[in-house]
């Protein structure tokens, strides 16, 4: 059981990673900073229960999660539900092959990761659904293990699979779209996608 | 690849190269994860393709959706714990 006056001591240097988090959730300053607040808040009450020696920034960022979905995210104006027009295109982009990345090919590939900047890369993932835009951005931004993210998102590891899978082939697309659109990449050449080896 | 009997040489269709990448990806891959994941997949082409750009969009992710919280955040969350553990005190405790 966790000393409840250690809880600053421990809980606080989590705090830029946990403001990343809510912002990229909450798509706005104000909101994100309420969303930190209420979680260290939350902690601080139920650190009590807190077993040292477990893994704190996955249980904080569990409690961030849980105040998010729980109780924040009705305040909010955008509506929960998947927008079922974005899955059916990312379905249809399964079936036409899904890597579209790799059917670039490596030059084309690495024009598009340099020119692309870090705010239309936080711009792709903050258009995501928002169950595929929480385990995108615990597993690729905040690095945690699939196995964590079941267990903050309260869901079985399949569905995070699952839910990665998809989220990061969105994502990818997206911001594939974006190259095209600016001239700085060509449509993928169906004639360069992976092939079956052996062929 | 790293097993005929496994890789189809279709990333997407393949179990066998899927799960290798969903491992190379999990948590926050080293060089050294990586590599061994790149000898499994063995000469499979299309399969070591998609671990490269999914290991380098994990890292451009990574990379561009971090930010510090704001000074002001801090001294407000801070001061909301102070207050909360004052308000907690028995009057007894003084």
């Amino acid at each position: 059981m966790a000393d409840q006056a250690k809880f600053a001591d421990q809980a606080m240097v989590y705090m830029d990673q946990l403001y990343s988090a809510a912002r990229r959730m909450t798509r706005n300053t104000a909101d994100a900073e309420d969303l930190v607040q209420e979680t260290y808040l939350r902690a601080y009450r139920g650190f009590g229960n807190f077993k040292e020696g477990t893994n704190l920034r996955a249980w904080l960022f569990r409690i961030l999660t849980n105040a998010f979905i729980n109780s924040y995210r009705s305040k909010q104006r955008k509506p929960k539900s998947v927008d079922l027009a974005r899955v059916e295109d990312l379905y249809l982009h399964q079936r036409l092959g899904g890597d579209t990345w790799a059917a670039l090919g490596a030059s084309a590939e690495d024009v598009l990761m340099e020119t692309i900047t870090e705010s239309e890369i936080v711009d792709a993932l903050e258009s995501l659904p928002e169950e595929y835009r929480i385990a995108v951005l615990l597993a690729d931004v905040e690095g945690f293990a699939y196995k964590e993210i079941a267990e903050i998102m309260d869901v079985p590891m399949g569905t995070v699979m699952s839910r990665l899978h998809r989220g990061r082939k969105t994502l990818q697309k997206r911001l594939l779209e974006f190259g095209q659109s600016r001239g700085w990449v060509d449509p993928p050449d169906p004639d360069r996608a992976p092939a079956p080896a052996g062929i | 690849m790293g097993s005929d009997r496994h890789c189809l040489g279709v990333p997407n269709q393949c179990d066998y190269s899927r799960d290798l990448i969903a491992r190379a990806l999990d948590g926050q891959p080293t060089m050294e994860s990586i590599s061994r994941v790149q000898v499994e997949l063995g000469d499979c082409l299309p399969c070591v393709q998609v671990l490269d750009v999914e290991v380098r969009f994990k890292l451009a992710m990574s990379q561009a959706c971090r930010e510090s919280a704001p000074a002001s955040l801090q001294i407000r969350i801070t001061e909301t714990l102070q207050r909360v553990v004052l308000d907690n005190l028995d009057i007894k405790d003084f």
